[in-house]
């Protein structure tokens, strides 16, 4: 399983973010952080309560808010975890993170084990230890109706998707390298799938059939067959094997005397699979990758990405603006508060969920590419911003400006042509400047509707390394290497076109 | 070629123009003159309608100007092309070149050809002394030459009037000779012109007759010989004997 669910509220530069909390996870095993005397066992004893890590953006039926009373979370992995802690003689207590971060968080000691459709993969044990199986689950393929695809063999050059640092995007990137496409909640690529912006999804067969081939998705279908398996266990820090004995001894205790059946079963996810032999171990990317040359390219196609997508929609986001400026500052009154309600709109509401409502909301009216509703998107956004530099610059210019103007003839139309609009792009320019290099890291938001750009590579990077020191710095130089050459750009351009606009001197 | 009857305006409550009533023939040069506050920018704005007035009529350059026209494009578009204005503070573009900032409303408003206007601009540039300045940028030129640029600029609409608000006033004492200079070389040439000022000795010496307004009324009207030497009213002998005092 991934991350799932709406992600809304994310930080602006998850790069710097990102990276710097690479540093403080730093390698894996050499910041292991648990209780220094007795160990985590002891210490749960002691307070009388096991805090374990999830994200309730997983949604149903994993671990969520109860629809009926959303402040308590519910869902089949609380059942076991409250279990767990009754056979271990304390309470249970679930605290919220978000997906991707529950190892390095485990891992500073923030709770004491993690518990939320952790996979068991042969990369996870070499750094944190894990507990039995409480769950099998199958990897299964979803595609239209229509399809003539059988299973995963048969997706050579057709777009995949799943869902981001899951056992079935290992699975898809062995099979068919960098071209798969990756969604961060569950609904979305199912709902891509239905709109043919990709030919197959393969998730776990509990987000297939809860999110996949449902009633609301008539044109989708789950194949029948597991395209793999695999179980979900504890995650327990390095340091504490007599946790894991404890918790290992209390899930075989469930297992025996039929408590685990009875929770799955009360949460539909009781078949067949929990009873037969368990899967082999998950094993699919294989080594650890190192910094090399592919990965380089990789990068530097992605700064690529981010570089066109923010020039293209900076190129959308200035004549908007300025028709927005001159709206809201020369219109009549009806143009006039149009252009002020779309300014407080755009720049009011979080781009994030503007780039989701036209990427997914609008998908049935128009079904736009990712690019295309990722340049959109920001381009309108930002139009926004650009729009009240503008107006500020128009407003800047000494008003015998436009008497000298109108005073020679030129019509409302000329002068701010000739005279007005050429001397507020001058003044604007510092602005402009900032605003560009603000969207240059601002655009890493549009990985949500699946564009892998800068940012998006370094968290790719950063889980097949196993750390995030080395991406992050790599991510942040070609940001910079991005941002500074066009902010030298800008210092020309403005020596040049405003050659007489010095600081006062003071 | 200009005609103010019962011009009236007011700001708020306060009235700024008092009914005036005036008449300027084809070829003069009027100075005008009056303690500030009096209405003389207000009554020069008016004449090329830059400000809206009450009460009155204006027919100038052959365009009649009445209260409430702001929206009335065409005539107010002839009447520009036919009144040049020159500012105090000059307001030249300063994103455009001294060539430019001539060139851009012949171009823009008349659709002369670039390469005539250009032609124009440097006939223009040298009658106001300053054809070796073309390139130059607003922020490099000092401001007599500012000021020159900006008559040069209203010239080449090819005006029947010129209109002058305090030309000089911004200027040091050893820049003002210049912009005086091309002043009286266009009274010289039989402009109509109305110059807004208080240097005496250029009312003295090139204006045909000289109006001194106070509060709003044109308080006395004849030849400088008449005015300047001999003022009849309290308004125009404290005025001209506070200027005279300091004379150099």
């Amino acid at each position: 399983m991934g991350v799932r669910g709406g992600a809304v509220a994310r930080p602006r530069a998850r790069c710097l973010v990102l990276a710097a909390a690479g540093l403080a996870a730093g390698g894996a095993s050499c910041r292991d952080r648990g209780p220094d005397h007795g160990g985590t066992l002891a210490a749960i004893r002691a307070r009388g309560e096991l805090t374990w890590g999830a994200d309730v953006q997983g949604g149903e039926p994993y671990v969520y808010e109860d629809p009926a009373q959303p402040s308590h979370v519910i869902g089949f992995e609380v059942d076991i975890m409250a279990a767990v802690a009754r056979r271990l003689g304390v309470r249970s207590r679930m605290v919220q993170y978000s997906w991707p971060t529950l190892v390095p968080s485990l891992e500073r000691g923030d709770f004491d084990v993690i518990a939320n459709g952790l996979e068991a993969t042969t990369e996870r044990r070499a750094r944190i230890l894990l507990s039995e199986p409480y769950f099998v689950y199958a990897e299964t393929l979803t595609v239209r109706t229509d399809s003539t695809v059988r299973s995963v063999f048969d997706l050579a050059g057709q777009r995949v998707a799943t869902l981001n640092q899951t056992y079935a995007y290992d699975i898809l990137r062995m099979l068919y390298g960098e071209a798969v496409k990756v969604y961060d909640g569950n609904e979305e690529p199912y709902r891509d799938l239905e709109l043919g912006r990709s030919d197959a999804v393969l998730l776990d067969n509990i987000i297939a059939d809860r999110y996949g081939c449902t009633p609301q998705h008539p044109a989708l279908k789950c194949l029948p067959y597991d395209a793999a398996r695999g179980v979900y266990v504890i995650g327990i820090r390095k340091a504490d094997p007599e946790l894991k004995a404890a918790i290992d001894a209390a899930l075989a205790a469930m297992r025996a005397d039929g408590e685990l059946e009875r929770i799955l079963r009360a949460a539909r996810l009781w078949d067949a699979r929990q009873t037969e032999a368990l899967p082999a171990e998950g094993h699919a990317t294989g080594q650890t990758r190192t910094l090399d040359g592919e990965m380089v390219v990789q990068f530097l196609e992605a700064a690529w990405v981010t570089l066109e997508l923010s020039g293209l929609a900076f190129l959308l986001a200035v004549p908007i603006g300025v028709a927005l400026a001159v709206a809201r500052s020369y219109g009549a009154g009806p143009v006039r508060q149009a252009a002020r309600l779309y300014i407080e709109l755009f720049r009011g509401t979080p781009v994030l969920l503007q780039l989701f409502v036209l990427y997914y909301g609008l998908a049935s009216l128009v079904n736009l590419g990712p690019m295309q509703a990722a340049v959109l998107g920001l381009g309108l956004n930002y139009a926004a911003y650009e729009a009240e530099v503008y107006r500020g610059a128009l407003l800047a210019i000494p008003r015998g400006q436009s008497e000298a103007a109108r005073a020679l003839g030129l019509g409302p139309a000329q002068t701010l042509r000739h005279v007005l609009l050429p001397q507020a792009l001058r003044l604007a320019l510092p602005p402009m400047t900032n605003d560009f290099v603000s969207l240059l890291k601002d655009s890493s938001l549009v990985s949500v509707i699946t564009v892998i750009e800068l940012t998006k590579r370094m968290t790719i990077a950063a889980v097949d390394m196993r750390g995030w020191l080395v991406p992050g710095m790599l991510c942040a130089a070609m940001y910079l290497a991005l941002s500074f050459p066009l902010s030298e750009l800008a210092r020309r351009l403005e020596r040049r076109l405003a050659r007489d606009q010095r600081p006062l001197a003071l | 070629m200009i005609s103010v009857r019962s011009l009236c305006k007011r700001h708020g409550a306060r009235e700024v123009l008092v009914g005036v009533t005036a008449e300027v023939a084809r070829g003069e040069t009027i100075a005008v003159v009056g303690p500030s506050g009096g209405g003389k920018s207000t009554l020069l704005r008016c004449l090329n309608y830059l400000e809206d007035f009450d009460q009155g009529q204006v027919e100038i350059a052959g365009v009649t100007l009445s209260p409430g026209m702001a929206g009335a494009g065409p005539a107010l578009r002839a009447l520009r092309t036919r009144v040049g204005m020159v500012f105090q503070q000059f307001h030249l573009f300063p994103h455009l070149t001294a060539e430019a900032n001539i060139t851009l409303a012949p171009r823009v408003v008349k659709r002369t050809s670039p390469a005539a206007a250009r032609e124009r601009a440097h006939a223009l540039l040298a009658q106001v002394g300053l054809a070796d300045r073309a390139a130059a940028y607003p922020h490099e030129l000092s401001g007599g030459q500012q000021q020159r640029i900006a008559i040069a600029r209203a010239l080449a609409q090819d005006p029947d009037v010129m209109l002058f608000d305090e030309p000089t006033s911004a200027l040091d004492p050893e820049m003002r000779d210049d912009v005086i200079d091309v002043i009286r070389g266009l009274a010289r040439g039989g402009m109509t012109m109305l110059v807004v000022t208080h240097e005496m000795q250029f009312a003295h010496d090139i204006a045909s007759r000289v109006w001194v307004i106070d509060r709003g009324t044109i308080a006395e009207d004849g030849p400088p010989a008449q005015v300047v030497d001999h003022p009849q009213t309290q308004v125009a002998r404290e005025f001209f004997g506070r200027l005279r005092r300091p004379a150099r």
